[in-house]
């Protein structure tokens, strides 16, 4: 057995699997194909591999499906394929436990930035053990719960702070408005969005150079959001 | 009062005195009885041309409505109320041309004579003795806003008569020994200022009423009539109105149908429509009901009206009619309790025949021969058993002979019948023989008896056969109604409905019918062809009518008498009534058979708007499967177009990303790439505007920020914009807005694109937001070329392009079509500085909802 990372690709559309297996092969990563949900399925349970790059619009089981049928039994990251105007059946499969998504036409640059945070979380947690966490401009300490931007201590309501705490915890990834307002908020709220909104406007207000123009607290429009750590 | 006591001078004299002040005022039709000052008068008032009817030679002028109607001056001068109008006109009575024009917004003045009052009628033939043809009901006359009484004393208008100012001179002898005798007039007089005062007195109290000011609760009575199918009724009914005037109180007529009531004449039939049409045209209430026993109904119905008075007729009959049917009147007084009972005496013509002479049994000659036969045949047999019988079992041989013919001739057959079967009895077996002498007195007492049970029998003989004959009548037009709903049920088009329609009125009633559909603007059309109607034509004008006012006209009604066919509108849900025409024969009359028509055209109507909302379903059905397949076909043709678009894009950025490419190679790549974005920018274009306009898109509604929406889309169109600079100026305390997020984003998106693709990399975009009233307003401006002048609508509407060729200009219309969708508008304008300038209204009516901070 080779010792390169093994990216599986579900899709029934072989200029897609040609052109992800094209972009992604190299001397660390291995691109497997499968064209149908059964198949993949399948090849997740024999192959083990590192992230799987999952297609919603599969003939013969609906995407959404199968990462509910996969998460019974792997916790592997899955990236989603979709297209725009499907938000949501985005959010359903981010929600059943799908880890990310890019909207087709998607550029290769943007499949290897989320491919490579999903790598990097799978490995060993080294960021939370660390009591600071750097993004751009910002800096929080977990330990003192102190927030910086520019090194001048901003001052956060503990909303605010719980929601940037979540959004840095999961650095890179994608969370939907019912995930946040679980976390933040409890399951009571899952259906005020606009809670998430109006507290991430305030959070932009402070912490964003430009709030309407966001470098950090990244909108996912019509999904959630995501905070981007490295440039 | 009555004629020549100057009404027509008094509203002309009046009219002028308002056309010198200014006032719009045409004459409709003045008469001028040759009388010279009123002559004079009348041609100082602008006249509108009357309309001439040519009618067995003579021309008659008349009121022309239409001619009224497009003059339409403020005040109509039309004398003469109560006259009639010549066969051919569109209504039968002036009064009913003056309706028209009253409810097409035209004040009328006009003249009438008390004896042509309809309630009033009555009491000014006991008085003159002079019968009345032209009446105006009272209703009419209580919508008046104002009546002005002219007096004048009897002395005085009898001696200008004889001054020969009201009639020609050869008349005035007849007219002064009739209508005016001095006690005539004075009688008349009293009655026209008593009529006035009490509308006057009316007047007041409504006045009172509308001012708030309080009366006394008196329960108010009611005044409750109850007619019969006879001559007598229309004359109960205005009494009844004279009496509920009197008392001020509303009045209620009822017609009780009972087995009797259904044997009954045509002729009585029609009284009793004309009856209750009069009873309407009075303001009563009508009540019809149907029971056994009317007297119970007439209870019932007081009690339920809260009618504290009834009233009924009492047609004279004699003794033993009343002895063996007995008496409403008698029965109605011993069970009314605490209802005050009036009785209107009548005359003996005036009660209904009773029993009714079954139809078809002209007596002829023929048929009396037959009876006396049967009777001849009874003898007969007598006489073949006189030597065995007794005498009295005789006479049960003549009772069979006399029930025989009862049974199957006539009235005036079986009386014939039940004379001369006691007549031949007594001549060939009550001794002495071959005499009608009599030897024995008990004999007489014999014959009397015989008699009556002959009569009775056959009497009552006839009435079974008439009922039998009703109850056959109305078993075969239950059937015929039955089979009738049965052929409408299986019917899917209006045009079947119609055949059906008329198949079954010709087999039933022998009379041509057709529908017609009117249509806005146009004329109807029959929905069914019928050879009468291609002979006859289309009566447009009456069909337009009946459809218009949905009432019914045409032959054999008050409006439009003349016409061929009589014409019923259908009350169907629909805008503009569709209306059944039936043709009558000449020979045939449409009053007994209006029951059945208005049956049926009930049935019809229900099933016209049946088979409407069902072809709407229908239609609905085929739509929704056309929109579903559209849908079906966008999501696959998006399907396949975004495959092979990603994989394009996909390795194009990945080419140019390879090291070591020639430039030519790199430069090939980047136009590869390129181009691939624009297609799928159009793919999505498309897609985006399609699913937009076919109306299957649903909000999704969500409190957003626009602040984060414009963020989005700033994030979107990054790499278009370049280089140009944005200035954004969005306040941060602006309320949240009720949107659909993604399509909200995608507006901001076509917007900046559309910057992007038609200035300069040099040129800067702003983006201003501001909160007013219920409005958010939002302005996307540029430094760019600006719009070419004149284009500033047109800019929305699908492929549009600006100064630029590129791109196809689905974007704007994108944007429009969201704009709309969410109850806002988009406009776009060029600024005094140059540039062009998009602004977006979006309504915030709703309060944004408290967030829960803490």
């Amino acid at each position: 057995m080779s010792s390169k990372i093994k990216i599986l690709v579900i899709d029934d559309e072989a200029p897609i699997r040609k052109l992800i297996k094209t972009s992604l092969d190299n001397e660390q990563l291995e691109v497997i194909e499968r064209d149908s949900g059964r198949e993949g399925l399948r090849a997740i349970a024999t192959e083990n591999p590192a992230v799987v790059i999952l297609d919603l619009g599969l003939p013969d089981i609906d995407g959404v499906k199968c990462i509910e049928e996969l998460r019974g039994w792997s916790q592997v990251p899955v990236i989603v394929l979709s297209a725009r105007g499907e938000e949501a059946s985005k959010i359903r499969a981010l929600d059943v436990g799908a880890n990310d998504y890019v909207t087709k036409p998607f550029s290769m640059s943007e499949l290897h930035a989320r491919i490579r945070v999903l790598l990097r979380s799978a490995q060993p947690r080294t960021t939370s053990t660390l009591p600071t966490f750097d993004a751009k401009s910002v800096r929080i300490n977990f330990e003192t719960r102190e927030v910086w931007k520019n090194s001048v201590l901003v001052h956060l309501t503990p909303l605010e702070y719980q929601l940037l705490t979540l959004l840095a915890q999961n650095s890179g990834r994608v969370l939907t408005h019912k995930f946040i307002l679980s976390q933040v908020w409890g399951e009571a709220y899952s259906r005020q969005n606009h809670y998430v909104r109006v507290l991430m406007k305030s959070l932009r207000h402070k912490l964003e150079d430009d709030p309407a123009r966001p470098k950090i607290l990244i909108t996912e429009s019509g999904v959630g959001y995501r905070l981007r750590g490295e440039s | 009062m009555a004629a020549g006591v100057g009404k027509t001078y008094a509203m002309l004299s009046d009219a002028f005195g308002e056309l010198q002040r200014g006032t719009n005022v045409a004459a409709g039709y003045i008469e001028p009885h040759g009388r010279p000052e009123t002559e004079a008068l009348a041609q100082r008032i602008p006249l509108i041309p009357t309309r001439t009817i040519e009618y067995r030679g003579i021309s008659l002028s008349e009121l022309d409505p239409d001619a009224c109607l497009a003059k339409r001056p403020a005040i109509l001068l039309v004398d003469e109320l109560a006259h009639s109008n010549a066969p051919g006109s569109r209504h039968l009575k002036r009064f009913q041309d003056i309706e028209e024009l009253l409810s097409q917004g035209i004040s009328v003045w006009t003249t009438v004579n008390v004896q042509h009052i309809e309630s009033l009628k009555d009491i000014v033939i006991q008085i003159t003795g002079v019968d009345i043809q032209e009446t105006v009901p009272d209703a009419f006359l209580s919508r008046a806003d104002e009546i002005e009484l002219i007096d004048i004393s009897p002395d005085e208008l009898i001696r200008r008569l004889e001054m020969g100012k009201v009639y020609a001179p050869e008349k005035v002898d007849v007219a002064l020994r009739n209508f005016f005798q001095k006690g005539n007039l004075v009688a008349l007089r009293e009655i026209v200022l008593r009529h006035t005062a009490d509308t006057v007195d009316a007047q007041l109290r409504s006045l009172r009423t509308t001012e708030g000011v309080k009366e006394v609760w008196a329960i108010s009575p009611r005044v409750l009539v109850s007619v019969a199918p006879n001559r007598f009724a229309p004359r109960l009914v205005r009494a009844a109105a004279r009496l509920a005037r009197n008392l001020n109180a509303p009045f209620v007529v009822l017609s009780v149908d009972t087995p009797r009531t259904r044997t009954a004449s045509e002729q009585d039939r029609a009284y009793m429509k004309r009856s209750l049409d009069l009873a309407e045209s009075l303001g009563a209430e009508v009540v019809q009901t149907s029971g056994h026993d009317i007297v119970s109904e007439i209870i019932r119905v007081a009690r339920e009206t809260n009618s504290t008075i009834v009233m009924v007729g009492k047609p004279r009959r004699s003794w033993w009619f009343h002895f063996i049917y007995g008496s409403v009147v008698d029965d109605l007084i011993r069970r009314s309790g605490d209802l005050d009972v009036y009785f209107i005496q009548g005359t003996r013509d005036e009660g209904t025949v009773l029993p009714v002479i079954p139809r078809g049994s002209q007596a002829s000659t023929r048929t009396v021969l037959e009876s006396l036969a049967w009777v001849g045949l009874a003898t007969l047999v007598c006489f073949g058993v006189y030597s065995f019988f007794s005498l009295s079992n005789l006479i049960m041989i003549y009772l069979l002979a006399v029930t025989w013919v009862a049974s199957r001739y006539g009235k005036v057959e079986a009386t014939v019948a039940s004379v001369t079967s006691v007549l031949a009895f007594d001549f060939c077996f009550v001794p002495p023989h071959w005499t009608f002498a009599v030897s024995d007195v008990q004999y007489l007492v014999t014959f009397g008896v015989m008699l009556v049970v002959a009569l009775l029998i056959s009497t009552l003989t006839l009435r079974l056969r008439a009922q039998v004959q009703t109850t056959a009548e109305r078993e075969r037009r239950t059937t015929m109604f039955l089979h009738y709903s049965k052929l409408l049920a299986s019917c899917r088009s209006l045009e079947e409905a119609a055949d059906v329609t008329r198949e079954t009125l010709l087999k039933t009633i022998n009379m041509e019918s057709a529908v017609f559909w009117p249509k806005e603007d146009q004329s109807p059309v029959p929905l069914n062809r019928s050879p009468l109607l291609e002979s006859v034509g289309v009566e447009e004008g009456v069909v337009k009518w009946v459809a218009d006012r949905k009432a019914p006209a045409g032959k054999g009604t008050d409006t439009l008498p003349g016409s061929k066919g009589f014409y019923l509108p259908l009350g169907t849900e629909l805008n503009q009534a569709p209306v059944l025409g039936v043709f009558p024969g000449a020979d045939s009359s449409i009053s007994s058979v209006y029951d059945l028509i208005e049956g049926l055209s009930h049935l019809l109507s229900i099933a016209l708007d049946r088979i409407v909302l069902e072809n709407e379903a229908l239609e609905a059905q085929v739509r929704a499967q056309r929109e579903e397949l559209r849908n079906i076909l966008l999501s696959s043709v998006s399907h396949d177009l975004r495959t092979p678009l990603t994989a394009i894009s996909g390795a194009a950025s990945m080419l140019i990303a390879e090291p070591g490419l020639s430039a030519r190679a790199q430069q090939l790549a980047q136009t590869i790439a390129e181009s691939s974005g624009r297609l799928t920018l159009i793919v999505r274009n498309v897609l985006d505007l399609s699913r937009l306009e076919s109306g299957s898109l649903a909000l999704n509604r969500e409190w957003h920020s626009l602040e984060e929406i414009i963020g989005i889309a700033l994030e979107r169109t990054e790499s278009s914009l370049g280089s140009r600079k944005i200035i954004l100026h969005i306040p941060q305390h602006l309320p949240l807005i009720l949107v659909d997020g993604l399509l909200l984003e995608q507006l901001f998106v076509n917007l900046l694109e559309n910057i992007s693709r038609h200035t300069q990399e040099t040129a800067t975009a702003t983006i201003q937001a501001q909160h007013l009233e219920n409005q958010v307003i939002v302005q996307v401006s540029d430094t760019g070329p600006g719009l070419e002048p004149g284009t500033e609508s047109q800019v929305f509407d699908k492929l549009v392009r600006g100064h630029s060729s590129q791109g196809f200009g689905l974007g704007l219309a994108i944007c429009k079509a969201i704009a709309l969708a969410h109850g806002g508008s988009i406009a776009a304008s060029n600024q005094a500085q140059g540039g062009a300038c998009f602004t977006l209204r979006l309504p915030a009516k709703d309060t944004p909802p408290e967030v829960d901070h803490e």
